[in-house]
């Protein structure tokens, strides 16, 4: 897992920040690669893998069953005894950096899902009032004899739903709105 | 030592001076890094030397300037994972980090250095813009560093990372260089701030929106690499260099790794849906074949019907371009065919192998394309493929239709290898077009012409569109099992080590732009 790119990130504090919605976070210091501390209990962690190739991870003599699902940038998503969790790893500093851009950012309008080319809606998969991930299927839009499936980018709720099944649609026509939930 | 000596090392000290803890502070509570704590952080611990610390600015024309060592810049060399590379590093907090005459003539020396060494330039930019109290000189200093980004094109690798502002005239160095790294949020480039926007065409646009991370990754597709803060960003610089070679005359680093050549992947075979209409990631098929699933994809926002990126084969650099059926279907379209010629530039200019996974409908019709170019912009991809001489390869994985097959390194145009799985279907047009016009009489004249239509498109598919009548004419040489596609491609490339093509003497070719 170590990467060209990792950082030397031997005694240093870092925090994991949780990406789903109640955004908790967890302060831990390195030591080293397998000695961490955290609230001042110290806490041994081994990766071990496997002979089948399934990674385990030992934390204070207890293993996990453990898989690293995607790495990008500073944000992880791991599998730990078949839950999956997403959350990003800061420094101090990094923190603040969120912290002074969240407080200069204006409320978020959402986000407007537009029609990449001109097609036909094979389906709408949300209402209005819904909730949705990014990643969530909103629409499928057929265009070049290929079924689209068109998801969200950001986490919102619907707005309106702008088109209809069978409906045919040019590029850039409006085709789902999503609201920033209120915080 | 004596008093020479003791001016030496009190003039070190007033250098030290200049970076005080006020210095440090200022930029983090923008949430931004130093000039100085960037370039370092670029460099191997300890291998960074400073060029040209001490110089003061140059005098005003008009107004107040105020001098400070190094007129706003700092640059210089050292290693990044051990090789040699050049720098400059704009500094925001001195002046601003506006461009006078002295600090464009800093990286000027930077790049005619890089040039002379063969090592690639980093620009970490964050200014201001043109010095307006140096008048026409500032004007000048940036002439003298868009020619030398002009001359050092395609000799040594050119990496610009938009760390702040980036405005004005101060936007074509970046966009002369061959990637553009930007921080979200931090980070912005226009050629007319909001103001004059405001005020020319009373359109009101933030910063953010109208040159901000997003828009110049999604839309523009001026920026090929997003991160979220300063130190990811420079993380992601040393990655890319990792995949990269230093100069035009070298090869990328080897990077060997324990994932054998030979590797079987049998979830390969299934990658493909029966179903010709449904969708697939084929970044799945790229992550199965390369060395350790390792992509690093450029641009991965914009234009995502094609897919671009650097990987490993048995540990050599590859520049991989790809067909996204997921996205528009894979069509070509200007966005995407501007994207992948531009790779294939940069590939071909620092000796990288092009691997091509091609699974395309055709090009995208419509007036909203012809209107917008898409017969010269499709040229271009066109273009770049026929004129590259590095080491071509082809994997049909499923669609291949008309123009597209030869835009995508058809044999006829140069491509080395060309490979097809099972799957593949390639024909002048699809089924439907086809049928729709080799039977256009009969068809009108139908009892039932949804019946025959069926009929004949099935006639169609089992008779024309499979990959084994291109096979048999030698425009495939082989017919793949997709499992053993990584081997197939490792041996090919490894025969193409020494190849090499004879091209009439020109000044240049005329590329459609």
């Amino acid at each position: 897992m170590m990467d060209s790119n990792t950082q030397n990130i031997q005694n240093r504090t870092l925090i994991a920040v949780s990406n789903n919605q109640e955004k908790s976070s967890y302060e831990f210091q390195v030591k080293n690669q397998y000695e961490f501390s955290s609230k001042g209990r110290k806490l041994k962690v081994e990766m071990v893998e496997e002979a089948d190739g399934i990674m385990l991870i030992s934390c204070e003599g207890v293993r996990y069953p453990f898989e690293i699902v995607s790495i990008k940038q500073n944000t992880y998503e791991v599998m730990v005894n078949g839950v999956s969790y997403t959350f990003t790893i800061e420094t101090p500093f990094s923190l603040k950096r969120r912290q002074i851009l969240a407080a200069q950012k204006p409320a978020d309008a959402g986000e407007e899902l537009r029609a990449p080319m001109p097609g036909k809606i094979v389906s709408v998969l949300v209402k209005p009032g819904q909730e949705v991930q990014p990643g969530t299927a909103l629409v499928v839009l057929e265009a070049m004899k290929m079924q689209n499936t068109l998801s969200a980018t950001e986490a919102g709720i619907v707005g309106t739903v702008a088109v209809k099944e069978g409906q045919t649609v040019s590029k850039d026509d409006l085709l789902v709105e999503t609201k920033k939930p209120k915080a | 030592m004596g008093q020479a000596f003791d001016k030496f090392l009190e003039r070190q000290k007033r250098l030290e001076a200049q970076y005080d803890d006020n210095y440090y502070e200022k930029q983090h509570n923008r949430g931004k890094l130093t000039a100085r704590e960037r370039i370092l952080m670029l460099f191997d611990e300890g291998s960074f030397e400073e060029l040209d610390a001490f110089v003061p600015s140059a005098g005003s024309s008009f107004g107040k300037t105020k001098s400070v060592m190094g007129d706003g810049v700092i640059a210089g060399y050292g290693t990044v994972q051990g090789r040699q590379v050049f720098a400059y590093s704009q500094d925001f907090n001195m002046m601003g980090g506006s461009l006078g005459a002295v600090h464009a003539q800093k990286i000027v020396k930077v790049h005619d250095m890089a040039l002379k060494t063969g090592s690639p330039v980093v620009g970490l930019i964050d200014s201001g813009g043109a010095r307006i109290q140096e008048g026409v000189s500032s004007l000048n200093g940036y002439a003298n560093i868009f020619r030398r980004n002009v001359l050092a094109s395609g000799v040594v690798p050119q990496i610009s990372a938009i760390m702040g502002p980036a405005a004005g005239g101060a936007v074509y160095s970046p966009a002369m260089t061959d990637f553009i790294f930007m921080t979200e949020g931090t980070s912005y480039m226009f050629v007319t701030g909001p103001d004059v926007v405001r005020q020319v065409l009373n359109e009101d646009v933030t910063t953010e929106e109208l040159g901000g991370a997003k828009v110049h990754s999604t839309k523009s597709g001026v920026a090929q690499f997003v991160y979220s803060d300063d130190a990811n960003l420079i993380l992601g610089i040393k990655k890319l260099l990792t995949y990269i070679p230093s100069n035009n005359i070298e090869n990328a680093p080897f990077v060997p790794n324990d994932d054998p050549v030979d590797r079987i992947e049998e979830s390969l075979r299934d990658i493909v849906p029966e179903d010709p209409d449904k969708p697939y990631d084929v970044k799945e098929v790229i992550r199965l074949v390369v060395d350790k699933g390792r992509f690093f994809e450029v641009a991965e926002n914009f234009a995502q019907n094609i897919v671009v990126g650097f990987a490993r084969l048995g540990g050599f650099t590859i520049g991989v371009i790809a067909n996204q059926p997921k996205v528009m279907a894979g069509s070509l379209d200007i966005d995407s065919s501007v994207k992948g010629a531009r790779f294939i530039n940069f590939c071909d200019s620092f000796n990288i192998p092009i691997v091509t996974f091609e699974d395309v409908p055709g090009f995208m019709p419509g007036s909203d394309q012809e209107h917008q170019g898409i017969i010269r912009n499709g040229a271009k991809l066109l273009y770049a493929y026929t004129r590259a001489t590095v080491p071509k390869l082809t994997v049909i994985l499923r669609k291949s239709y008309g123009g597209a097959y030869i835009v995508m390194n058809a044999k006829g145009i140069g491509g080395d290898y060309s490979f097809a799985w099972p799957t593949a279907e390639i024909a002048v047009m699809g089924p439907d077009g086809a049928i729709a016009i080799l039977y256009k009489k009969e068809l009108a004249a139908a009892e039932d012409p949804a019946k025959l239509k069926r009929e004949l498109v099935a006639k169609y598919r089992e008779e024309v569109t499979n990959p084994y009548i291109a096979d048999e004419k030698g425009f495939i040489d082989e017919v793949i099992d997709p499992a053993e596609t990584r081997n197939k491609l490792y041996r090919a490339l490894k025969s193409l080590d020494k190849k090499s093509v004879s091209l009439p003497r020109r000044k240049h070719g005329n590329i459609p732009l």
